[in-house]
C-alpha cells in the first residue's frame, strides 16, 4: 500500500476550482516530483495534504466533453468524497498540526522561518511535537523535564550539523543567507521526524552549484532518514536527477504521470510548459 | 435618535480601518473636539441669543457651526494622521494601536486642561426649547423634534458620502486603497492623499456628530468621547468594519437597541452593547455587511 | 513528577530568603518612610504581576489582549468573597485543625488568592475559547468587549455590590505577599520561556502557519497562555483589593487594561525584564510627576506617542536581562575602555 494516496480530491474557492479531482500516489522510499506551470495548483496540493485546505465533499459531475471550469450545481450524479490516506489512515479532516504529528512535514514556497528566533530554536520548536514534558513539569523544572530538554537539545544540534548549520546555531534565523535559510527550513521539517517530507520549490533562487548540492542533499536525506519525499520544483535538473516518478499538473488536473524519461517526452507536458523548463 | 450619531461616528472608524487597518481610538475624541468647536464658534460669532431661560440658536446658525466644526475636526484628523499615524505606516499594528490610544488620551486630558472639566451649556435650536412634548412616541421610546433634525442631517451626510464613494474618482480611489493599498498605488493612486482624504471625511462627520449631540443634550464635556466612541466603534464592528453602509446600519442598530433596552432595563444598556459586540464577533466577525479576505499560504 | 533534590532545596531556600527580606523591608519602609511610599511599592509589585502576566499573552504568544483588567476584577471579587463572606467558616476550620493565630491571616489570604487565580483562570478560559479563534484586530476588539462586559456585569449586579463595589475588605496585602507574587510570576515566565512550551508560544508569535506545520497545536497554546495570564491577573486583583480595602468596579476599566498594555509594550513585548522595569517605572512616574499636576497625564500620553514613533520595540525589545548578558556587556565595555587591546 502506498504511503500517501490522494484519491480524486477537489479543492474549490467559491466558484473557482483550484484542484479538480486529482489523484496521486507516493510509495514508501520514493522521491516523487510535482511539476507544472505557475498557477497549476502544486502548492495547493501541498496545502491540501497538510490540512490547510480541506478537499471539497462533493464531486460535481461534469460532462465528458467539456473540461471543468465551472461548478455545475444541479448535475450531481455520483456523490464521491475525495480522500487523502496517509499510512493507511484517512487524514482528510485533520488539523494541520495533527497531520504534522502523524508524520508529514513540509517547507514553504516563500520561506517561513521563525525569523526572530535563533537557528537552534527554530529546529527545537519542531522537536516540540515529540516533547514529553508537561507544563507544570516545565515550570517547576522537574527531573523528567530536564531530561527531555537535554534530549531535544541533542537532536536539534545534531540535525543542524547534518545540514552544515551548526556554527550558526545561536544566530537569528532571519540573519542567515538565503541558501542557508532554505537548508534550515528543511532541517526544521526533519526535526518533526516525519515519514513524508514535502518540499516546495527548495531550489528557488539558487545557482547551478547550489542546486546540484541541494539535489544531492535531498537524496542523502532520503537515504539517511528513511524518508519519502514529494517535491515541487521548476528546476528540471533537480527533478530529472532525483525523482523516481513525476506528476505534471496543469489547471488543477494531473495531465501526465510517469518516470522522468516518460515525462520528458510527453507532448502534453511540453505543451503545458510551452517549451519552458 | 442616538443611532444616527453613532452611525456618523462609526463611519469614521470604518473608513479609517478600511484603508489603514487601524482602529483609530482617537476618533471618539475628535468627535468631542468637534462639539467644542461648535460651542466656541457659536459663542464667538455671537450666534446665540437668549430666549427666556435658555440660549438659542437659529437653524441657519446651527448649520454654520456644524460646518465650522466639520472643518475644524477635519483639520484635527489630518493633523493626527500626519504626526502620529503616518510614521507608523509600516510598523506592527499593535504599535499603531498604542499610538492611537496615546492620541486619544492626549486629547482627553488636554481637553480637560484647555476646556476645563465642567460641562458647557449648549444652545438650543430655536423653537425647540418650548417643546416639552414629543413628536412621536413608540411605546416607551420617544423621539424629539431635535432627533428628527439629527436624523435628517445625518441622512444627508451619509447619502452624500455614499454617492461620493461610488460615483466619483476620489471615491473610487478610496475603495481601491481599502482593498489593496499596494496595487492601488501601482495604478497611480497616491495612497497618502487618499488616506488624508479618508481622515478628513471621517473626522468631519465626527465633528458634525459632536455638534448635533451637543444640540440634543445641551451640554458638552471633554470626556464625552469615551462612551460614545466605544459604542460607535461597536456599531462599526457590528455593521461590518471597513464597510460604509455597514457603519450606518450598525450605528442605527446599536442606537435602536440602546433605546429599547434603556426603556425597560436601563442598568444593563452598557453591558448589552458589549454583549452585542461579542455576539457578532462569535457569529460573524466581519459584521453584518462586511466581507472576508482569504489568506494565501 | 520528581523534583531533583538539589533544585527543590534551592527553590525553598531562595523563597524563604526573599520572603524574609521582603518582610524586613516592609517593616522598615512602612515605619520611617510612611504609608505613601509603602503603598507605591505595593502598587509597583501588583503592576509587575499584571504586566508580566500580560506579557505571556501579548509578548510570548503574540496575541492582542485588551481586557486584562477584567480578569483582575474577577480575582478581586473572588478573593474578597472569601475574606469577607467565608471568613467565619474558615476560622472554624482553623479551630478544628488547631492552627495558631499568627498563621491564620496568611493562610486565609493564600486561600483567597488561590480562589482568585482559579476564578480568573476559569473566566479566562470562557473568554479565550471563543476569542482566540479570531485574528489580530478582531481578537483585540473581542478582549476589549469581554473586559468591559465583565466590568458592566459587576457594576450592574447589585448582589455583587453593584456600582458601589465592595467595601471594608481587610488589608491583608503586605509587601511580602507582593514580592512573592512578583517573583512567582517572573520565575514562572522565565521557566516557561526556556522550555519547549515557551518555544511553542514563540513559534506561534512568529508564524502561526509554520508553527502548525511543525506540529504545534496553536489554538491550545494560545488558550493556555491566556488562561495562565488570566490566573495571575486574578492574583494581582486580589492583592489590589486587599490593599485598597475596597473594590470599585469602575476603576478596572479599559483604561486600566491599557495601562498594563502600555507597560508591556514600553518594556518591550516578549521581554520579562522589560515588563518588570516598565511596570515599576510607570507606577512611579505619575507619582513623581505629581508636581506637574494636570499636565502629567498629558505628558504621559505624549510620551506614549513619541515612544511608538521613535522606539517601538520598547526598552528591551525581546531581550532579557541575565547574569550572562550583564557579564558580556561589562566585558565589552571594559575592553572598549581599554582601547580594544586583545
Amino acid at each position: 500500500m502506498a504511503l500517501l494516496e490522494v484519491d480524486r480530491c477537489t479543492v474549490a474557492f467559491g466558484g473557482l476550482i483550484a484542484l479538480d479531482e486529482i489523484s496521486l500516489k507516493v510509495e514508501q522510499g520514493e522521491i516523487v516530483g510535482l511539476i507544472g506551470p505557475n498557477g497549476a495548483g502544486k502548492t495547493t496540493v501541498f496545502n491540501m495534504i497538510t490540512g490547510v485546505y480541506k478537499p471539497a465533499k462533493w464531486r460535481t459531475m461534469t460532462s465528458e466533453t467539456e473540461s471543468a471550469r465551472q461548478v455545475l450545481p444541479t448535475a450531481r450524479k455520483r456523490v464521491h468524497y475525495g480522500d487523502i490516506v496517509f499510512d493507511g489512515k484517512s487524514i482528510r479532516h485533520l488539523q494541520p498540526y495533527e497531520i504534522a504529528s502523524r508524520g508529514i512535514a513540509r517547507t514553504f514556497q516563500n520561506i517561513r522561518l521563525f525569523n526572530n528566533l535563533s537557528v537552534l530554536d527554530n529546529v527545537r520548536s519542531a522537536c516540540h511535537v515529540h516533547a514529553k514534558a508537561s507544563i507544570p513539569g516545565a515550570i517547576l523544572r522537574t527531573e523528567a523535564y530536564q531530561k527531555d530538554e537535554r534530549r531535544i537539545l541533542k537532536s536539534a544540534v545534531h540535525l543542524l550539523h547534518v545540514f552544515g548549520l551548526g556554527k550558526y546555531k545561536d544566530e537569528m534565523a532571519g540573519s542567515l543567507a538565503y541558501g542557508e535559510q532554505r537548508r534550515l527550513e528543511i532541517a526544521r521539517a526533519l526535526a518533526v521526524e516525519p515519514k513524508l517530507l514535502l518540499l516546495d520549490e527548495p531550489a528557488a533562487g539558487m545557482n547551478a552549484q547550489e542546486t546540484r548540492e541541494l539535489a544531492e542533499l535531498i537524496k542523502q536525506v532520503r537515504d539517511d532518514f528513511g524518508l519519502t519525499v514529494l517535491v515541487i520544483e521548476h528546476d528540471m535538473r533537480v527533478i530529472m536527477s532525483i525523482c523516481n516518478r513525476i506528476y505534471c499538473l496543469d489547471y488543477g488536473e494531473v495531465i501526465a504521470h510517469g518516470t522522468p524519461d516518460e515525462i520528458k517526452n510527453d507532448p502534453r507536458v511540453i505543451e503545458a510548459y510551452l517549451g519552458e523548463g | 435618535m442616538l443611532g444616527s450619531i453613532y452611525a456618523l461616528i462609526a463611519l469614521g472608524y470604518s473608513m479609517v480601518y478600511g484603508v489603514l487597518r487601524l482602529i483609530n481610538f482617537a476618533h471618539g475624541d475628535v468627535y468631542m473636539v468637534g462639539a467644542f468647536i461648535g460651542f466656541y464658534s457659536s459663542r464667538w460669532l455671537r450666534l446665540t441669543y437668549t430666549n427666556g431661560q435658555v440660549n438659542e440658536i437659529t437653524p441657519a446658525g446651527m448649520l454654520l457651526i456644524i460646518a465650522i466644526a466639520m472643518l475644524g475636526a477635519a483639520l484635527l484628523g489630518v493633523l493626527i494622521e500626519r504626526i502620529a499615524y503616518r510614521p507608523l505606516r509600516r510598523a506592527p499594528r499593535l504599535a499603531a494601536l498604542i499610538t492611537a490610544i496615546g492620541v486619544s488620551m492626549l486629547l482627553e486630558y488636554g481637553g480637560q486642561i484647555v476646556f476645563g472639566t465642567t460641562k458647557k451649556d449648549y444652545p438650543w435650536l430655536a423653537g425647540t426649547a418650548q417643546l416639552t412634548g414629543t413628536v412621536q412616541s413608540f411605546g416607551g421610546i420617544s423621539i424629539d423634534k431635535v432627533d428628527v433634525m439629527i436624523l435628517i442631517v445625518a441622512a444627508v451626510l451619509v447619502t452624500a458620502l455614499h454617492l461620493f464613494v461610488q460615483h466619483t474618482k476620489p471615491g473610487r480611489a478610496m475603495r481601491a486603497v481599502s482593498f489593496d493599498m499596494e496595487t492601488a498605488s501601482l495604478m497611480g493612486i497616491n495612497p497618502d492623499s487618499i488616506i488624508s482624504l479618508t481622515f478628513i471625511i471621517g473626522s468631519a462627520f465626527a465633528g458634525a456628530a459632536g455638534v448635533l449631540v451637543g444640540m440634543r443634550n445641551h451640554y458638552v464635556e471633554p470626556l464625552m468621547g469615551l462612551t460614545a466612541g466605544i459604542k460607535a466603534f461597536v456599531a462599526a464592528v457590528v455593521g461590518g468594519i471597513g464597510s460604509i453602509p455597514g457603519a450606518a446600519l450598525g450605528g442605527l442598530a446599536i442606537g435602536l437597541c440602546e433605546e429599547a433596552v434603556r426603556a425597560f432595563y436601563p442598568q444593563i444598556t452598557d453591558a448589552m452593547v458589549f454583549g452585542l459586540l461579542i455576539l457578532i464577533l462569535l457569529v460573524k466577525p466581519t459584521g453584518i455587511l462586511g466581507g472576508g479576505t482569504v489568506e494565501k499560504v | 513528577m520528581r523534583l531533583r533534590a538539589g533544585s527543590a532545596v534551592r527553590l525553598v531556600v531562595w523563597t524563604a530568603v526573599l520572603a524574609a527580606a521582603a518582610m524586613a523591608a516592609g517593616a522598615l519602609i512602612k515605619g520611617p518612610l510612611g504609608g505613601y511610599y509603602f503603598r507605591l511599592l505595593i502598587l509597583s509589585g501588583i503592576a509587575v504581576v499584571a504586566a508580566v502576566s500580560l506579557n505571556i499573552i501579548n509578548g510570548f504568544s503574540g496575541q492582542f489582549s485588551l481586557g486584562h483588567a477584567g480578569f483582575m476584577l474577577v480575582g478581586a471579587y473572588a478573593s474578597a468573597g472569601i475574606t469577607l463572606f467565608a471568613h467565619h467558616s474558615i476560622n472554624r476550620a482553623f479551630d478544628a485543625v488547631g492552627l495558631p493565630a499568627g498563621a491564620r491571616t496568611p493562610v486565609e489570604f493564600a486561600i483567597a488568592m488561590i480562589a482568585a487565580a482559579a476564578a480568573a483562570g476559569a473566566v479566562g478560559l470562557v473568554v479565550g475559547l471563543p476569542s482566540l479563534r479570531l485574528r489580530g484586530d478582531y481578537l483585540a476588539i473581542a478582549t476589549l468587549g469581554f473586559g468591559e462586559g465583565i466590568r458592566s456585569i459587576f457594576v450592574t449586579v447589585d448582589a455583587l455590590g453593584g456600582a458601589s463595589g465592595l467595601h471594608d475588605i481587610p488589608e491583608y496585602t503586605t509587601l511580602t505577599w507582593v514580592v512573592l507574587a512578583a517573583i512567582g510570576v517572573v520565575m514562572m515566565s522565565r521557566n516557561l520561556a526556556l522550555s519547549t512550551h515557551g518555544r511553542a508560544l514563540f513559534a506561534i508569535r512568529e508564524d502561526e502557519t509554520a508553527a502548525q506545520a511543525v506540529g504545534i497545536n496553536t489554538f491550545k497554546y494560545k488558550v493556555l497562555a491566556f488562561v495562565i495570564a488570566a490566573a495571575w491577573a486574578g492574583i494581582a486583583g486580589a492583592l489590589l483589593a486587599h490593599s485598597d480595602k475596597n473594590i470599585d468596579p469602575r476603576s478596572y476599566s479599559f483604561m486600566k487594561s491599557i495601562e498594563i498594555v502600555v507597560m508591556v509594550v514600553l518594556g518591550g513585548m516578549g521581554s520579562v525584564t522589560g515588563a518588570v522595569i516598565a511596570a515599576i517605572g510607570l507606577t512611579w512616574l505619575p507619582e513623581l510627576l505629581r508636581a506637574a499636576a494636570v499636565y502629567r497625564m498629558v505628558f504621559y500620553s505624549a510620551l506614549l506617542i513619541v515612544m511608538m514613533i521613535v522606539r517601538r520595540q520598547g526598552l528591551f525589545g525581546r531581550a532579557e536581562l541575565s547574569i550572562r548578558w550583564m557579564a558580556e556587556t561589562l566585558r565589552r565595555m571594559t575592553s572598549r575602555a581599554l582601547g580594544e587591546r586583545r
